[in-house]
């Protein structure tokens, strides 16, 4: 009972602030992405093709690069991306902690 | 070694491995990335409900004496957690394979896949820092699950180390 109670509270917590970035994103966006559309139209929706795809599209194929939309398990440059960007920040992370602890070492020692 | 740390860390080595396939999704393709995404959102549940006792006690003393680097794990936490739920929320307004396929489809609002990239992105500098600070805890687990080493053992290995 208790496990579903917290089960509960975490899922609250998460629609509540959700719930606020829904409210925020798509208040900062009313009066500028859909300008365009008259009144009645309605937002435009997803179809099955490209039309409502942006220029950019992250999944267009790249020139020696494997997978996409579908996947392909390629050279997983993403993965390894994550990977260097995470040990920089822990990297970092425990260089201040090192020093910081290294100081706190010599100013108790007389 | 009890039982919660073991589920504790077979959960984060798990969750830790989906994270990295879903930062690629032109490695697993965009079906993969988005039911995976799903799922591990469901374990994060999980996660938070193996520390409850922890996020309880640490929600009570935040203000107290002290503890600055507990609070410090606390606020980093808290980011990770609104940065979990940014890029959770903003990839399902974006999705393109999850959704449709349990016949949802929403309008679209391309702030959303800005928003996504950026979360995720920011995730990754958040997990980063959230590791460095459980490192000690995680290599003494990992010891203890999967080496068999013993606490005392581990107190002393560490103090060779240092």
């Amino acid at each position: 009972m208790s496990t579903l109670f917290r089960i509960f509270v975490i899922l609250v917590v998460a629609a509540l602030i959700g719930g606020l970035m829904y409210v925020g994103v798509n208040a900062s966006n009313s009066s500028t992405s859909f300008g365009d559309f008259d009144e009645g139209e309605g937002f435009p929706q997803r179809s099955d093709g490209d039309e409502f795809r942006p220029e950019h599209d992250e999944f267009e194929e790249q020139e020696g690069r494997e997978g996409g939309r579908d996947g392909g398990f390629g050279f997983p440059g993403g993965v390894l991306k994550a990977v260097v960007l995470m040990s920089i920040a822990g990297g970092i992370y425990s260089a201040v902690a090192w020093a910081g602890k290294k100081a706190k070492k010599e100013t108790s020692t007389p | 070694m009890s039982n919660t740390n073991r589920t504790k860390l077979l959960l984060d080595i798990a969750l830790f491995a989906a994270f990295l396939v879903t930062m690629d999704p032109r490695f697993s393709g965009l079906a993969v990335h988005e039911w995976l995404s799903l799922a591990a959102a469901a374990t994060v549940v999980v996660h938070l409900l193996l520390s409850w006792s922890w996020i309880v006690e640490m929600t009570k003393r935040i203000f107290g004496k002290g503890l600055n680097g507990a609070r410090m794990n606390y606020i980093l936490n808290w980011l990770l957690f609104i940065d979990g739920i940014l890029i959770m929320l903003s990839g399902i307004m974006i999705s393109e394979a999850a959704l449709p396929a349990m016949g949802i489809v929403l309008p679209i609002n391309f702030a959303w896949r800005r928003l996504h990239d950026m979360s995720a992105n920011l995730s990754l500098l958040i997990m980063g820092l959230h590791i460095a600070m459980h490192w000690n805890w995680i290599v003494t687990t990992f010891k203890r699950v999967f080496f068999g080493v013993n606490k005392q053992q581990t107190g002393v290995m560490a103090k060779q180390e240092a």
